[in-house]
């Protein structure tokens, strides 16, 4: 039952309008840089071998996190709202399953999302700019393909986090009814995470949206520990939301 | 017990401070049509949404077709198509998308078993148009044709003809009146309009204020029955049958006297008044209205449409 619960979940994604709108939305946002730093003069200076990790900083921060809020909202409190989400549980599927296949759909439009602004950068951004200087990380110089492999591995790790703040956010869709009220709190919350980070250093390690931009890994003193909190701090929060959500929704009259 | 597709027991459930459900035992058997009749806010939908694992009960069992709702979910649903209130779609895709993705959760279901559903609701031609343009009449077609697709033993309806026109009305009960003959689905149906259940049910219950405050079938099956004397001489009769033994009731309309009596006596109180020189014009069963009985029942809490 699962897997056809995933298949639907992906049938559905994939007939709404707003996926390839987040796409072109990532595409713009990718070839705007690319366009000024051919012909945006000396100031605008980017580098083919760093521009996908630069890249990456703006989308996981920003324009993913408010993707996964809108998809959040429309895979769970739309449903709710529509009457939707019942149809899977009345043809035998269970609530956990439903639980599940959501969640599975939720990681692999945010792996879709970061694989194609990857891409992306690489394609627009080899039309029109140099490859530049090989990365060096802690005194140690990349190669190019392992440059490139690292650009890789910093883009699927950043996968944990945000699935970690999917997690919070299908927690949130599940107890509002209305899909604006779900879009608004969380808007709201990534921006007061972001300013808590800011305004104290101190607590940021416990903040997940603090491990959205991967590509910052490369400015930490100790990229190894770094890594150990991001795994750690995005499984207490995929530990805590999930647990939550199941058992609000194991419990839940679905009244509508 | 063999016979039996659906068995509820001591259903409870509480909103808050408010006892939606209390208590309601029901019995399906293979085969009905069963009609379950409230005014709104009665507790229908909520007992349906229990018999569909959506509400969790305070108290009380659900078993289909044997399988305990709580301990079974899975095999006491598997042979059951529902339709909840309006029937809800994704407006985005098209009807036939629509009911593929019902199809996907079963493992056998084929392109020819939706294109069978559309056909029997009589969808052909709309179904590769997106379910935003639907009307209400055709969007209660395709919830019917969601409900059929897993070739469903037990179908439950929740208003089957809310928002219809008196046509579209006619047309989903000529179809359920059809599967049940032709396919011998046992139906579970909530309304709240009398006529439907009248003209479509065999067995019907009544639920007001959380509890079924009468259940029984629409086809005759009592030793007692009302019939209607007509004649010039009511005081008479009157006279003579309020007190004989086996008549359980009389009353006296404006040109006849009518009585509930033991099926048995109709026949020596026909002699009996012949006997004593009653010039009767006619005798003749009093068609009691569904409507009536409920009335009676709820004290007129019904919309009949």
């Amino acid at each position: 039952m699962l897997y056809r619960l995933i298949k639907n979940e992906y049938y559905k994604l994939l007939k709404m309008k707003k996926i390839y709108f987040f796409m072109l939305i990532i595409a713009v946002m990718t070839i705007i840089p690319v366009l000024a730093s051919k012909f945006g003069g000396a100031d605008i200076v980017m580098k083919l071998n760093t521009f996908p990790l630069e890249n990456l900083s703006w989308s996981a921060e920003m324009i993913i996190p408010i993707f996964i809020v809108i998809l959040g909202a429309e895979m769970i409190t739309n449903e709710y709202n529509n009457g939707t989400f019942k149809l899977s549980l009345i043809n035998s599927a269970t609530r956990s399953e439903v639980l599940i296949s959501k969640i599975i759909v939720m990681i692999s439009f945010i792996f879709m999302i970061l694989i194609f602004t990857l891409m992306f950068s690489y394609i627009s951004g080899s039309i029109f700019m140099d490859w530049g200087v090989p990365f060096e990380i802690n005194g140690y110089v990349l190669s190019e393909v392992n440059g490139i492999l690292y650009t890789i591995g910093m883009y699927l790790l950043s996968i944990i986090p945000l699935t970690a703040f999917s997690i919070l956010v299908m927690f949130i869709s599940f107890n509002l009814s209305s899909a604006g009220s779900v879009v608004g709190i969380n808007i709201g919350i990534i921006f007061f995470l972001s300013l808590t980070r800011q305004l104290s250093p101190k607590l940021s390690p416990f903040i997940i949206s603090d491990y959205f931009n991967t590509g910052l890994i490369l400015n930490s003193a100790n990229i190894f520990n770094k890594i150990i909190y991001l795994l750690v701090i995005s499984l207490i929060y995929i530990i805590i939301f999930y647990s939550i959500s199941w058992i609000n929704l194991k419990n839940k009259d679905i009244v509508k | 017990m063999d016979n039996e597709i659906l068995r509820i027991e001591n259903l409870q459930k509480r909103f808050g401070n408010v006892e939606a459900v209390k208590n309601v035992n029901l019995k399906i058997n293979k085969g009905d049509i069963f009609g379950f009749l409230g005014p709104n806010g009665a507790g229908k939908s909520t007992t349906i949404r229990m018999i569909l694992g959506l509400v969790k009960p305070d108290n009380g069992c659900v078993v289909i077709n044997g399988y305990s709702l709580k301990n079974d979910y899975k095999n006491a649903l598997t042979n059951v198509g529902a339709m909840v209130e309006t029937p809800s779609f994704y407006e985005f895709m098209t009807g036939y998308e629509n009911l593929k993705l019902t199809a996907n959760l079963y493992k056998d279901l084929k392109h020819v078993d939706l294109l069978k559903v559309i056909k029997i609701v009589g969808l052909k031609k709309k179904a590769n148009e997106k379910v935003k343009g639907y009307s209400v009449g055709m969007k209660q077609r395709l919830g019917i044709a969601r409900a059929l697709l897993n070739d469903p033993e037990l179908i439950i309806l929740d208003e089957p003809t809310s928002g219809l026109d008196p046509q579209g009305k006619k047309e989903i009960r000529k179809l359920i009146t059809n599967l049940s003959k032709t396919k011998n689905i046992t139906f579970f149906i909530c309304t709240h309009l009398l006529n439907e259940v009248e003209q479509i049910c065999n067995r019907v219950a009544i639920l007001q204020e959380g509890q079924i405050i009468s259940n029984r079938l629409l086809t005759e099956d009592s030793n007692n029955k009302w019939i209607k004397i007509y004649t010039k001489q009511k005081d008479d009769v009157y006279q003579l049958l309020k007190d004989y033994e086996g008549v359980y009731d009389i009353r006296q309309s404006e040109n006849a006297v009518e009585i509930n009596v033991e099926r048995d006596v109709i026949e020596e109180i026909n002699t009996l008044l012949f006997s004593r020189n009653i010039k009767i014009k006619y005798i003749v069963p009093k068609v009691e209205s569904l409507e009536n009985y409920y009335f009676d029942k709820t004290g007129g809490k019904f919309d009949v449409i």
